[in-house]
């Protein structure tokens, strides 16, 4: 049995994880525009009528099924991520105690990132990232407030 | 319409800056404020210089908290701070310079500036009476600064007292 305190470092090191995974997903999504944005432009310069229109329009298609192959393995492994994950914790014999301290740190911790990576945004489910926060504003009459923003941080 | 807040330190150029460890006018950044109110989390705070010719020290003061500066034959209180605002609205500037020795001549001199992110701007020099105070009124922007500047001087140098505040 956790404590409060183990439980608020717990669901901390979970959200820090998933904004990684987030942040990874972001810059796996960008990269993919970029390759295409580039192949498309060097299609552009060899540009020869029909069958340059066909050629940009199979490296559309193309990167259109990289991203929907991405976003769909992204989608498997959310699946059973948690699954696992809690199953793995509820396991472990050293939950017990009467256990003596662990020597590593491998099978006392979360999985982070590099253990374990996903390119699935638990926060939304459009598959490219969004997220609510809250910001200072002043307000008609000058006064201080905060309100509520959904989108991305660049 | 509402206006992002900024800061929480900054100037014109640079309204975006991290708060420093180290308050120092020489880094030329300075706190921004929403008009005369405190942020959510930080409260309404100008940037402060007691200089004079036995001490120089600086830091950060609240809405209506003077500042007094001392020295032997002069001494000067510098107020800075940034401001973002839907509206006008007034500040207060107050100041009370003495000399140790009564009746002594002091040469108050004050000077007061601001500069709005949208070009407008105001300044302002004078050599008021030993204490008074008088009302700014500072424009609605979605970035300004600040400035004032309270001097005296003790020719005879029995000693000096300066004090400043904005309210």
């Amino acid at each position: 049995m956790l404590s409060r305190g183990e439980e608020i470092e717990w669901e901390n090191t979970v959200s820090l994880n998933k904004q990684r995974e987030t942040r990874a997903r972001r810059a796996k999504a960008k990269s993919n525009k970029d390759a295409e944005k580039t192949e498309l432009k060097y299609e552009r310069l060899d540009r020869d009528g029909v069958s340059s229109t066909k050629a940009r329009r199979a490296i559309k298609e193309k990167y259109a099924k990289i991203a929907e192959e991405a976003m769909n393995v992204g989608g498997a492994k959310e699946a059973e991520t948690p699954q696992n994950f809690y199953s793995k914790k509820n396991e472990d014999p050293r939950e017990q105690s009467d256990q003596s301290p662990s020597t590593t740190f491998e099978s006392n911790n979360p999985p982070t990132p590099d253990d374990e990576p996903s390119d699935v945004d638990p926060f939304d489910g459009d598959g490219f990232g969004g997220d609510n926060f809250e910001l200072d504003i002043v307000t008609d009459g000058n006064t201080a407030g905060r309100a509520s923003f959904s989108g991305t941080i660049l | 319409m509402a206006i992002l807040r900024a800061g929480p330190w900054g100037n014109l150029n640079s309204p975006h800056v991290d708060e420093p460890a180290v308050k120092d006018d020489q880094t030329n950044i300075y706190p921004v404020n929403c008009a005369r109110s405190d942020w959510p989390n930080q409260p309404w705070t100008l940037l402060y210089n007691k200089n004079s010719d036995i001490s120089i020290s600086t830091g950060t003061a609240a809405l209506g908290s003077p500042v007094t500066a001392d020295g032997v034959i002069y001494a000067t209180v510098d107020l800075d701070f940034n401001w973002q605002a839907t509206e006008d609205f007034d500040v207060t500037l107050q100041w009370d310079m003495t000399s140790t020795q009564s009746g002594s001549s002091i040469y108050p001199t004050l000077i007061w500036q601001y500069y709005t992110i949208e070009g407008t701007g105001e300044y302002v020099f004078d050599t008021p009476s030993d204490s008074g105070s008088i009302n700014i009124t500072l424009p609605a922007s979605t970035f300004g600064t600040f400035s004032a500047s309270a001097d005296a001087i003790d020719t005879y140098g029995y000693g000096i007292q300066v004090e400043a505040s904005i309210s």
